[in-house]
C-alpha cells in the first residue's frame, strides 16, 4: 500500500511541479511563436513592410519566401512551384506601382508536353502564358486589382500533353521493379497546396540531389532538367509509351514591382 | 430530403436517451452520461441495421427506415416513463448551463465563439462539396458502391481500399447519403461526433473529480485543434474514430470509478466501432481489453465484486461483434486480415501485403517532410526519427491546415499548454491522491505513443487531446495561483488557433460565391474538380457533369485514374464499374460490350480494341483520357 505524502511534501511538490510546468510552457511558447516564423502572420508582415518601405524586388530564393508564399519552396536561389502557388504581395500602399514582373522557367522539359502559367490577382485571371525551359519575364498589370489589403497573386501551372506518343530527347534507363507497369509516374502522394507539409511535392531538392519517386522506389537524379524515358519493357505498354506527370515544376526567380 | 436522416437520427438517439432515463437507470446515470451512452448505442444501431440489410442485399432507403423506426419506436414506446422525466432534466441542464456561462464570462465567450464556428463549418458543409483526396479515392466510393449494389459486397476495383477498408464509419456516411438521396451536407456528418466529444471530455474531467468550471473550460479547448475543425469539413473519418476512442475510454473510466457492467458494454461498443472503422483502431479493444481484466481483478481483490471473465466478455463481445467481420472477410477473401498492409512480428512476415506499414506511414512521412520544416531545423538536416520529425512539425509553420493533418495540426494550446501538462499532472496526481487519473493515462497514452513512434499522422491521434485537456484541467484545479494566468493564455491561444484552424483552402470567398450561385443539387465535387488532381482529370470531371447519365452504365479502365467518386451523378442513378485488366481483344469485347460509356486511357490497347468493336463513338478526348459512348 502506498504511503500518503505529508502536507508539507505536497506543498513543496506542488511548487516544484508548478515551476517545472511554467518553465516548459514558457519555453514551448517562445519556441512556437517566436523562434519559428508564423506564416499565419504573412499578410500582416507584408503590410507592415510596405508601410515602412520594404524592398520592391522579392527574390524568391531567400528569406522572403518563407513569409509570403505558399506553394513555393526554395532551392538554389529560386522558388520551385508544383501546381499552384499563392503569393501575398506587399505593395498595396506603394504609390505609382502598377506592374508586376515575374521571372519564370519550366523545369519539366520533356518533349511532348507544354507548360503554361495562369496568373490570377485576387482570384481574377489576368494572364495566361506558355512557359519554356529558359528564363522568361512575364509582365502583369495589376493596377486595376489593387486593394487595401495585400493582393494575393496566384500562379497556376498546367501541364498539357501535346502529342499522344512523346519522343524523348535523351534516353535514360531507369530501374523499375519487376512486375511494375512500364510507365513512369511522379507520384504526388497526398499533395496539398494549402499546407507547408504539402510542399513535400513529388520531387524534393536537397543536398543529396533530386529525388524522384518512381512507382514505389526512389531514384536520385543529379541535374535539371529532368529528362526521363521508358526503358525497353516487355509489356503491351511498350507499344504505347506513356509518361504520366501529375505535377509540373516551375522555377520562379523574382517578382518585381514596377 | 435532409429532413429524413435528421429526423430518423433524432428518433434513434432520443429513444435511447429515453430508455436510459427510465427509473432503472436514472438514479445512477447523470444526464450527460446518458447522452454519451445513447450516442454510441444509436451509432451501433445504425451500423448493425445497415450491416444486416447490406448482407441481405436489401440496402434500400425504405427497408433501412423501417428497420430503424421499428427498433427505435418500440424502444421509445417501452421507455415512455423515461421520456416524461427527460424533458424536465433537459430544461434543468439548459438552466444550469446558462447560470454557469453567466457566472464565468470566459466560458461564455468561448462557448459563443465555438457556436459561431460550428455554424460556420455547417454552412461551409452546406455550400462546398467534398474535395479531399481520401474521400474521393475511397471513403465516398465505398458508400456509393454500397448504394449501387444495394448491399455490402466485394466489387471489382482498382482501389483495393474500397474492398478492404473496415467500413463502420462509411456506414455513417451511407446513413446520410442513402436517406437524403444526395451527398450534400455529408461533410457535416462528423459535427455531431465533435459535439459529443466535447461532452465526453467534460465528463472525463468530472469523473476525475475536477471542478465544473474548469472541466467545461477544458472541454471547449477541444476546438483549438485545427485538424479537428478541418475534419468537420470533410468525409474523412478520423474525428469519428477519435470520438469513439475516447468514448471507449469514458466507459472504462466510469467502470474503474465504481461503475457497473453496463459501462463495459458501452466501452466495448465504442471500441468495436473504432476497430471496425479504421485498421489501426484494433489497438483499442486490445489495450482496453487488457486494462478491463486488470481493473476487474483489482476490484475483486478490494471489494470482492465481479469476475474478470465476465468483465472481459462484457467488454469484448460487443467490440468483437462490431468489428471482427471486416477483418474476417479480408482474411477469407485475400488471405490477409489487414490487406493491403504487410504484418511482420519480430522480423517475421505474418501476413503478406503490398504495403509495409512502417515504410508507408513513417518512412515516407520523414522523407516527405516539408522543406520549410527542414529549413527551420537548427542545422538544416532532416529529422533523425519519427519523434524528432513530430516535434518539429508540432511547431506548425503552416499557412493553412487541412483535414489530412499529416504531422502538425493539434494546435498551439496542445503544444504549449496540454503537452507539458501530461507529465506534470501525472506526478501531481500522486501527491494529491487523485490517482484514478492514471487509469485514463493507461488507456490513452499507449495508443498515442504507439502512433507517435510508428505511424504518427495528426488525425490518427486526435484522441490524445482528451488526455491533455484533463491533465491541464487537473493543473488548473490543483494550482489555483496559476489558474487565472493559465486560463487567459489558454483563451487567447484557443481563439487564435481555432480561428486559424477553421480556415480552409477550399472555403475561400471566391469559391463560396461560386458554389452559392449554383443550385444546391449542383454543388458537387464534379462542379470544380478537386484541387489535387491533374488538369486532365479536372477537365474530364467538368465534361462528365454535363452529360445525361441517368440510368446509364459507365465502365472504366484508366490506369492512372484515381478518383472514381465524381463519375457517379448527383442522384447516384447511374452505375460505375471497373473493368479489370484483360490481355486480348476477345476478353475486352466481352467485358466492355454491355456498357453505355467507356472511360479509357488514351493510347492504351483498350482504346484500340474499342475502336475495333465499332459500336462505340468517341465522345471525349483530351489527350490523356478518352470516353466512348455506345452508339446503339
Amino acid at each position: 500500500m502506498m504511503m500518503a505524502p505529508t502536507s508539507s511534501t505536497v506543498t513543496r511538490a506542488k511548487r516544484f511541479l508548478a515551476a517545472a510546468y511554467l518553465g516548459a510552457a514558457c519555453y514551448l511558447f517562445v519556441s512556437y511563436w517566436v523562434l519559428w516564423e508564423r506564416p499565419l502572420l504573412s499578410p500582416l508582415f507584408a503590410a507592415w513592410e510596405t508601410q515602412f518601405g520594404a524592398t520592391s524586388e522579392l527574390p524568391l530564393g531567400e528569406h522572403w519566401t518563407r513569409h509570403y508564399t505558399q506553394g513555393i519552396r526554395q532551392s538554389k536561389g529560386v522558388g520551385l512551384i508544383d501546381g499552384n502557388a499563392l503569393v501575398f504581395l506587399p505593395f498595396p500602399a506603394r504609390s505609382g506601382a502598377n506592374k508586376l514582373e515575374i521571372e519564370l522557367r519550366s523545369l519539366f522539359a520533356s518533349p511532348g508536353y507544354r507548360t503554361d502559367v495562369t496568373i490570377l490577382i485576387n482570384d481574377k485571371r489576368v494572364r495566361r502564358a506558355p512557359v519554356g525551359y529558359g528564363w522568361q519575364t512575364i509582365e502583369v498589370d495589376f493596377a486595376a486589382n489593387r486593394g487595401f489589403m495585400p493582393p494575393n497573386l496566384k500562379l497556376q501551372f498546367n501541364l498539357e500533353k501535346v502529342s499522344t506518343v512523346p519522343r524523348y530527347a535523351k534516353e535514360e534507363v531507369l530501374q523499375f521493379n519487376p512486375g511494375q507497369e512500364g510507365f513512369l509516374i511522379w507520384r504526388s502522394g497526398a499533395w496539398e497546396p494549402g499546407s507547408a507539409e504539402s510542399l513535400a511535392a513529388p520531387i524534393q531538392v536537397g543536398r543529396k540531389g533530386n529525388i524522384v519517386t518512381v512507382g514505389n522506389e526512389r531514384l536520385s537524379l543529379e541535374n535539371w532538367p529532368l529528362t526521363v524515358a521508358l526503358a525497353p519493357w516487355d509489356s503491351p505498354r511498350l507499344r504505347h509509351p506513356y509518361l504520366a506527370v501529375e505535377l509540373p515544376t516551375i522555377a520562379c526567380r523574382t517578382i518585381r514591382v514596377k | 430530403m435532409a429532413v429524413l436522416p435528421l429526423a430518423l437520427s433524432a428518433l434513434t438517439f432520443f429513444s435511447f436517451v429515453a430508455a436510459l432515463s427510465a427509473p432503472h437507470f436514472n438514479g445512477r446515470w447523470p444526464l450527460l452520461d446518458r447522452l454519451i451512452a445513447s450516442f454510441v448505442l444509436s451509432c451501433s444501431q445504425i451500423v448493425v441495421t445497415e450491416l444486416v440489410l447490406g448482407w441481405l442485399g436489401l440496402l434500400y432507403r425504405w427497408p433501412l427506415v423501417a428497420a430503424n423506426v421499428a427498433a427505435s419506436g418500440l424502444l421509445f414506446y417501452l421507455a415512455q416513463s423515461g421520456a416524461a422525466t427527460l424533458f424536465g432534466e433537459l430544461t434543468a441542464l439548459r438552466r444550469s448551463l446558462g447560470r454557469l456561462l453567466r457566472e464565468f464570462p470566459t466560458i461564455g465567450l468561448m462557448a459563443s465563439w465555438l457556436t459561431l464556428l460550428v455554424i460556420y463549418l455547417a454552412g461551409v458543409d452546406w455550400v462546398l462539396p467534398t474535395t479531399d483526396w481520401d474521400s474521393l479515392r475511397y471513403h465516398l466510393p465505398i458508400v456509393v458502391q454500397m448504394i449501387q449494389q444495394h448491399g455490402i459486397m466485394e466489387v471489382p476495383t482498382d482501389t483495393v481500399f474500397i474492398n478492404t477498408y473496415p467500413k463502420n464509419f462509411e456506414l455513417m456516411f451511407l446513413w446520410w447519403m442513402l436517406l437524403s438521396g444526395s451527398d450534400q451536407w455529408v461533410n457535416a456528418t462528423q459535427i455531431p461526433f465533435f459535439l459529443i466529444a466535447l461532452v465526453i471530455v467534460y465528463r472525463l474531467a468530472r469523473l476525475t473529480d475536477l471542478s465544473r468550471q474548469h472541466s467545461l473550460f477544458g472541454a471547449l479547448l477541444l476546438a483549438s485543434a485545427p485538424v479537428m475543425l478541418q475534419q468537420m469539413m470533410s468525409t474523412m473519418i478520423d474525428l469519428m474514430f477519435s470520438t469513439m476512442a475516447i468514448l471507449a475510454a469514458w466507459g472504462f473510466y466510469r467502470f474503474v470509478r465504481g461503475g457497473e457492467a453496463y459501462d463495459l458494454l458501452l466501452s466495448g461498443l465504442a471500441a468495436g466501432m473504432a476497430a471496425g472503422g479504421k485498421g489501426n483502431g484494433v489497438v483499442w479493444p486490445v489495450i482496453l481489453g487488457i486494462l478491463v481484466i486488470i481493473a476487474a481483478l483489482m476490484r475483486r481483490r478490494v471489494n470482492g465484486r465481479g469476475h474478470w471473465l465476465s468483465a472481459a466478455l462484457l467488454f469484448g463481445l460487443p467490440a468483437f461483434l462490431l468489428s471482427f467481420h471486416w477483418y474476417a472477410k479480408n482474411w477469407w477473401v485475400y488471405g490477409n486480415p489487414i490487406e493491403p498492409y504487410q504484418l511482420t512480428v519480430l522480423g517475421q512476415e505474418v501476413f503478406k501485403g503490398d504495403l509495409n506499414t512502417y515504410k508507408y506511414l513513417v518512412q515516407e512521412k520523414l522523407e516527405n517532410l516539408s522543406p520549410r520544416v527542414i529549413e527551420n531545423l537548427p542545422d538544416e538536416r532532416p529529422p533523425r526519427d519519427a519523434i524528432e520529425a513530430v516535434w518539429y512539425a508540432w511547431h506548425e509553420p503552416l499557412f493553412l491546415f487541412s483535414a489530412f493533418g499529416k504531422l502538425g495540426g493539434l494546435g498551439s494550446p496542445w503544444f504549449i499548454l496540454l503537452l507539458p501538462a501530461l507529465p506534470v499532472a501525472a506526478l501531481l496526481a500522486w501527491f494529491t491522491g487523485r490517482r484514478t487519473l492514471w487509469w485514463l493515462y493507461a488507456v490513452l497514452l499507449p495508443p498515442f505513443l504507439l502512433f507517435l513512434t510508428h505511424q504518427w499522422i495528426t488525425r490518427y491521434g486526435l484522441f490524445v487531446l482528451a488526455l491533455g485537456i484533463v491533465a491541464f484541467v487537473a493543473l488548473l484545479d490543483e494550482l489555483p495561483r496559476l489558474a487565472r494566468p493559465l486560463r487567459i493564455v489558454a483563451l487567447v491561444l484557443f481563439m487564435v488557433s481555432s480561428a486559424h484552424g477553421s480556415l480552409n483552402k477550399e472555403a475561400t470567398p471566391g469559391k463560396l460565391r461560386m458554389y452559392l450561385a449554383l443550385p444546391p443539387g449542383e454543388r458537387l465535387s464534379r462542379a470544380e474538380g478537386p484541387y489535387n488532381v491533374n488538369h486532365g482529370t479536372r477537365e474530364l470531371m467538368r465534361w462528365w457533369r454535363g452529360q445525361d447519365t441517368e440510368g446509364s452504365l459507365l465502365r472504366y479502365h484508366a490506369e492512372d485514374w484515381i478518383f472514381t467518386y465524381p463519375l457517379w451523378n448527383p442522384q447516384f442513378s447511374n452505375r460505375v464499374e471497373y473493368i479489370p485488366k484483360v490481355t486480348d481483344y476477345e476478353h475486352w469485347r466481352l467485358a466492355a460490350a454491355p456498357s453505355d460509356w467507356l472511360l479509357l486511357s488514351n493510347g492504351s490497347p483498350e482504346v484500340a480494341w474499342t475502336e475495333m468493336m465499332g459500336t462505340y463513338r468517341k465522345a471525349y478526348d483530351d489527350g490523356s483520357y478518352v470516353v466512348y459512348r455506345n452508339a446503339r
